[in-house]
């Protein structure tokens, strides 16, 4: 994994908005609809060299697929793996932040990733070939660019994060379906790492299950919980060097009140267990902003580096590139220059269907991350 | 004004959510008579006190009256100025003008991009514009009444309610001469601005008098606001 040694590199979460044609057919592949499948694959491998080449264009440094070909950052996996089934009909999860105040609507969206995924019967294979078609859609991709970006990375989900999003039905609890979802996930993450690609593991869990899916679990419980799902990832990350990781933790990426989000000065040295070379975590939202100081106290792995989000994205707001050096270099104060590459806080199109930042103004984010970047380099490099 | 001697003082803009029983009789009051006047009082009072005891509770130490009487936080001045007159949005022109705004030019998808409670309230606020307020005859001031009716509002909830310090909000004349068309003064001129100026500031002095802070809206960014015009208004205050 590069380091920003002579300037402040820059990244996103990974997920960016579909062009409008690759989502209709995305809404009717989810929707059990006929589509033409040749013509699918075709438009997921151009969109993805068109989204590279905006990144570059963006002044984007590590560059990812903006996971063009799939419904959403987790979804995937049920036209992966078999024993999963998505089921419709079940009560979508309330989160706990918003029982207090029954007049906000959370702002909605998306559809297609409201179907449950539900654990039905042992985990396994059944299309080993998707995942070696992102990476060949993001190699291709690279090929029409020029310069090259520093470098490449294709997110995946965590075996904690689906043990939050199915309901398991087959295994006799959470620690037995976290083993087996660990075990076939692997193959994933060791293929992308093979491909010369950073992995980044998305483990949402880790921060958002705490108000989501625990909600009357203490912080001991919950921290329990998390010790266990990191236990699961390490062992899918067995084998892989810890520098070609990143690690995304995130606490939701709906603009909501988030005020009964964990704290990450509660659960920061469990995080720093994931045998990874990034923590990536949220540090631009208002809930979340203030947490760069938490890393005084905090000393990092050997070798990690912190990914910190320095812009929103459940807002629309583009931030001042003035405001984005100033984040930046808070983290560079407290885990030094080398050790911080700047990120947004979680994807612009965590579900393919609900941008709730407008795709354009996304891009405007991705500008003025670079841009900040830039004056804070200025600042720390001279 | 208070000033944060031993602590820092919290305080906020001014408008503050109305109750969705007011607002019926906001609309209606906005389009214009006739409406349930001693009811909206009565409502108004309500949400008044309503608002500040939510304020000291949530420890704000600068209190107002969140606006609860009025529909926005300039377009009550049809009310309370002579010279403004109701008249129908041109057919047209019923999308709120900020739509044309340079950073929505700028990002067309922003609107399709907006999520549902926010195009809600994009429909809403497109339903309330059903009228403009345009200059038609000499600007006067004809709020005495009603500043009065909402200081003694604002009084009223305040009694027993610990708080440092009150302010109620009012508009600044350059917003009013840069937001609104001018059909009656001639050209777009300092003198028409300082004529504006000197007569909806009657507004001031009422507030100052009942030792209310008042805050002045100035949300364009044209200095129209010169260091004479201030010292002449300091002087008459």
């Amino acid at each position: 994994m590069h380091r920003s040694t002579d300037r402040i590199l820059t990244t996103h979460a990974g997920s960016l908005a579909r062009p409008a044609d690759l989502l209709a057919m995305v809404r009717a592949k989810e929707a059990g609809q006929p589509y033409d499948h040749a013509a699918f694959a075709a438009r997921v491998h151009t969109a993805v060299a068109e989204v590279v080449g905006k990144q570059m264009d963006a002044g984007i440094d590590v560059v990812s697929d903006g996971e063009q070909g799939k419904p959403g950052f987790a979804h995937y996996v049920k036209d992966r793996l078999t024993g999963l089934v998505a089921r419709e009909g079940l009560p979508p999860r309330i989160s706990s932040d918003q029982a207090e105040f029954p007049d906000f609507q959370p702002p909605e969206g998306g559809t297609l990733n409201t179907r449950r995924m539900v654990c039905i019967g042992p985990l396994g294979w059944k299309d080993r070939t998707a995942v070696q078609t992102d990476i060949e859609n993001l190699q291709a991709a690279l090929q029409t660019v020029q310069p090259q970006p520093t470098e490449a990375f294709l997110p995946t989900v965590s075996p904690g994060t689906l043990a939050q999003n199915v309901i398991n039905e087959y295994y006799k609890d959470e620690e037995a379906f976290l083993q087996a979802v660990a075990e076939v996930m692997r193959e994933e993450y060791h293929a992308i790492v093979q491909a010369g690609f950073l992995l980044q593991i998305d483990s949402p869990d880790l921060a958002m299950g705490w108000h989501t899916q625990f909600p009357d679990k203490t912080l001991e419980e919950f921290r329990t919980i998390m010790t266990r799902r990191i236990e699961a990832l390490n062992h899918a990350l067995a084998g892989i060097p810890p520098e070609r990781v990143r690690h995304h933790i995130c606490w939701g990426n709906g603009e909501r009140p988030h005020h009964k989000d964990v704290e990450l000065q509660h659960i920061i040295d469990i995080l720093l267990t994931a045998r990874v070379g990034a923590l990536y975590v949220e540090g631009a939202n208002p809930r979340h902003g203030h947490e760069w100081k938490v890393f005084r106290e905090v000393r990092l792995p050997e070798g990690m580096v912190v990914i910190p989000g320095v812009i929103d994205t459940k807002t629309n707001i583009i931030e001042h590139p003035e405001l984005v050096a100033d984040r930046i270099m808070n983290y560079a104060s407290v885990v030094g220059r080398e050790n911080v590459i700047a990120g947004t806080d979680c994807g612009f199109g965590t579900s393919a269907d609900r941008t709730r930042v407008a795709p354009s103004i996304s891009w405007a984010k991705l500008q003025a991350l670079a841009e900040g970047a830039r004056l804070a380099s200025a600042r720390l490099w001279g | 004004m208070q000033r944060s001697t031993h602590r820092i003082l919290t305080t906020h803009v001014g408008s503050l959510a109305r109750p969705e029983a007011l607002m019926p009789l906001l609309r209606l009051k906005e389009r214009g008579p006739p409406y349930d006047t001693e009811a909206f009082a009565r409502l108004v009072r309500e949400a008044v006190a309503d608002v500040v005891r939510k304020q000291v509770e949530a420890g704000i130490d600068i209190v107002t009256d969140g606006e609860q009487g009025k529909e926005s936080f300039f377009g009550y001045i049809n009310d309370h100025f002579n010279g403004f007159a109701l008249q129908p949005v041109p057919p047209g022109q019923e999308r709120n003008p900020r739509a044309a705004g340079r950073e929505y030019l700028a990002f067309p998808d922003t609107t399709p991009g907006l999520n549902a409670s926010r195009q809600a309230l994009a429909v809403a606020v497109a339903t309330a514009r059903t009228v403009s307020i345009p200059v038609r005859d000499p600007i006067s001031y004809k709020g005495h009444a009603a500043v009065q009716a909402d200081i003694a509002t604002l009084k009223t909830a305040l009694c027993g309610l610990s708080h440092e310090e009150v302010f109620l909000p009012a508009i600044a004349p350059s917003y009013i001469a840069a937001t609104l068309p001018n059909a009656y003064y001639p050209g777009f001129s300092d003198t028409c601005l300082q004529q504006a100026y000197s007569d909806i500031s009657g507004q001031y002095p009422a507030l100052h008098q009942k030792s209310l802070l008042h805050r002045i809206f100035r949300s364009n960014n044209r200095t129209l606001w010169s260091r004479k015009s201030l010292q002449k208004e300091a002087k008459k205050v």
